[in-house]
């Protein structure tokens, strides 16, 4: 892993991944806070966050770092945006868009009040136009809300904020896509419809066992 | 004077006017940032900027980046028009400096602070807006009802039982669980039980014979004063939470008259709450198609239908109303459809119009009604009816969608446009 922020640790045997907390002594989800080499981490659990479960399950490299600006679509209360908060610390920022206002309530008391790179928007992503506050291109689009046309909406914000040679991580939830399909027949129509609109496919990500019927694909932008 | 342009900036901390050259000509920070902002969203033009708009007066035309802030302009009489794409994404990558040029901040670092304290103050300022939606406080009301309910029940259950050791007649005599409790609570043991308390807990004439007499020869054991206490808490509660219910019921009444009025006409106030509950919120409720709520609330036995092709569910919450779970069983489904179609087209009126009832939803229902019961007063024999069932599954077959179908149908995206073509034809003129 490249990133400083973070580190393989060992909990009950079994090495988990665990990212440097920004904010000292700060837990966000309850999760537990490990000293290492005198520093203070936060464990990141995979069966709760889908980016975590893909860096268990292979991810090749971990395309947000020190410093990153990222567009994350779907924060929810924001457990992952917290632990991505941690990665591109002090120098990065944190787009978080995230339209249902009960979980932005948690986002907002819980992660974005306390972390000076997260910035909260309550907005539809299907309106990438719409957000304020946002500036500049990012480094990364991460998508992952559960919508039947998700890949469309990951590609109409990446058109509109992620920098050429930009990556994007997009959550596919197969169930959410089409709940008839086999979810592998799903995740491979996504990238397909990725590909035809100027995506480089670099790796696809099976989230089993943390998560069923999830895939993570993740891309280049290259148009 | 034309041929002076100008263009107009709208930044989250206020409006800014450059002229050609890129010099500042005016600019107004926002007092109150958040409000200024959503008003102008919102169509309207905040005070605060109205002498910012006076300033250009000079100018023709006055190009801007803001849609809302191009009709505020245009309102206040001004030649304005839209940013081309490209200068407009330029604003949006070089933002600090912008702020910092109209003079909002002092360096690009602050800026950046700036925005986020925006961010966070509107989405705070939304989240307060959306936690003061009465259809929230209904979706509350309604599910603290039905666990109101869960808990009388099983409370009200383990009274009936306990005290069943001391008078077991009494479960047979009584049936309602609030009277019950009452007399529990009132009299205590057995023998305390007088007429009097009997029919203040609404018994009357010879019921109130029989349960003094069933208290004379009862079969029960004695108790002893510390369980009889606890008991008669246990009856308290059921009263006081019985009480509770009602207070809510009528609460969803009136809450539902104010906020979904046409809703509460055709599903009454209670079934009407559980279907915004269910949608979430009004707003998701009034998007929503008529063939989902007819569904809400069966989604395990829809996607049971939808993966296995088994049949499709007639009704979710909807069979809670009288018209339905009443009605004939080979016409329920029918009924919940028309019924659904007119949820949707009432959630709209109560969304979008706010204009209290329409009874004309009502009618056409009941239209609708009365075709049903009297083109289907028989229920079609069963052989037929699984013969009509294969057809139609083959059909969707044919056309590649619904019930039956197997994984991984290719040539998919063409035969869904016949598909939906073909609807329409067969269905003819819609009704609603």
């Amino acid at each position: 892993m490249e990133s400083d922020a973070i580190r393989w640790i060992s909990v009950n045997g079994e090495k988990n991944a665990a990212t440097l907390n920004l904010v000292k002594g700060d837990s966000v989800y309850g999760e537990k806070l490990v000293k290492h080499e005198g520093e203070e981490y936060r464990l990141w659990d995979p069966f709760r966050s889908k980016l975590a479960a893909a860096l268990k399950k292979g991810m090749k490299n971990m395309p947000i770092k020190n410093g990153s600006k990222v567009l994350y679509l779907g924060a929810s209360t924001g457990t992952t945006v917290s632990h991505v908060s941690d990665i591109v610390g002090p120098s990065g920022i944190v787009f978080a868009v995230e339209p249902a206002t009960r979980v932005a309530r948690e986002l907002i008391e819980n992660v974005a009040s306390k972390r000076k790179n997260v910035l909260p928007i309550l907005e539809d992503a299907r309106k990438p136009q719409s957000y304020f506050a946002v500036f500049g291109k990012v480094d990364v689009v991460y998508c992952d809300i559960a919508q039947p046309d998700q890949t469309d909406i990951a590609i109409a914000n990446c058109a509109a904020y992620l920098k050429q040679g930009g990556v994007m991580l997009l959550v596919v939830k197969t169930r959410s896509i089409d709940v008839t399909m086999d979810p592998r027949a799903v995740v491979t129509q996504e990238a397909s419809k990725l590909e035809k609109n100027g995506f480089a496919i670099e790796q696809i990500i099976n989230l089993e066992p943390f998560d069923r019927d999830h895939g993570m694909i993740y891309c280049i932008f290259r148009s | 004077m034309a041929n002076n342009p100008c263009s107009v900036v709208l930044l989250e901390l206020g409006v800014a006017a450059f002229d050609q050259s890129g010099g500042l000509v005016a600019s107004k920070k926002f007092d109150n940032a958040i409000r200024s902002y959503r008003l102008l969203k919102s169509g309207a033009t905040p005070d605060e900027i109205r002498s910012f708009i006076e300033k250009l007066r000079s100018f023709d035309p006055v190009t801007t980046n803001d849609a809302s802030v191009a009709a505020a302009l245009r309102q206040a009489g001004l030649n304005s028009q839209s940013m081309p794409e490209d200068q407009q994404q330029w604003i949006q990558s070089s933002k600090p400096s912008f702020l910092v040029k109209a003079g909002f901040v002092n360096n690009e670092q602050d800026a950046m602070q700036a925005l986020r304290e925006f961010a966070i103050n509107l989405s705070s300022s939304r989240v307060k807006e959306a936690s003061e939606r009465l259809d929230l406080h209904i979706i509350q009301s309604i599910n603290a009802l039905d666990e109101l309910d869960k808990v009388i029940n099983t409370v009200g259950a383990r009274m009936r039982e306990w005290y069943g050791l001391h008078f077991p007649e009494l479960d047979n005599l009584v049936q309602s669980l609030v009277a019950y409790a009452e007399i529990v609570s009132r009299a205590g043991l057995r023998e305390n039980i007088t007429a009097e308390i009997l029919q203040s807990a609404g018994m009357q004439g010879k019921k109130v014979e029989i349960i003094l007499d069933g208290a004379r020869r009862s079969k029960g054991g004695d108790m002893t004063p510390e369980n009889l206490a606890i008991v008669k808490r246990l009856a308290d509660q059921v009263i006081a939470q019985s009480d509770l219910r009602r207070v809510l019921a009528d609460h969803i009444e009136v809450a539902m008259d104010t906020v979904a009025p046409n809703v509460k006409e055709l599903l009454t106030a209670s079934v009407g709450a559980r279907i915004i509950a269910k949608a979430g919120s009004l707003a998701r409720l009034a998007t929503l198609p008529a063939s989902t709520i007819q569904v809400l609330g069966a989604e395990k036995a829809l996607f049971r239908a939808l993966k296995t092709g088994a049949r499709p569910p007639k009704h979710g919450i909807l069979f809670q109303h009288p018209l339905i779970h009443s009605a004939p069983k080979w016409q329920r489904g029918k009924i919940a459809r028309a019924v659904a179609s007119k949820v949707a087209i009432a959630a709209r009126i109560d969304y979008y119009r706010h204009a209290g009832k329409d009874s004309s939803i009502q009618d056409r229902l009941n239209t609708r009604l009365t075709e049903i019961r009297e083109k289907y007063k028989e229920p079609i024999p069963e052989k037929e009816r699984e013969r009509k069932y294969r057809e139609h599954a083959q059909r969707q077959q044919e056309y590649g969608g619904g019930g039956g179908r197997g994984r991984g149908d290719g040539d998919r995206d063409k035969r869904d446009v016949r598909k939906k073509k073909d609807r329409r034809k067969r269905f003819g003129k819609r009704r609603y």
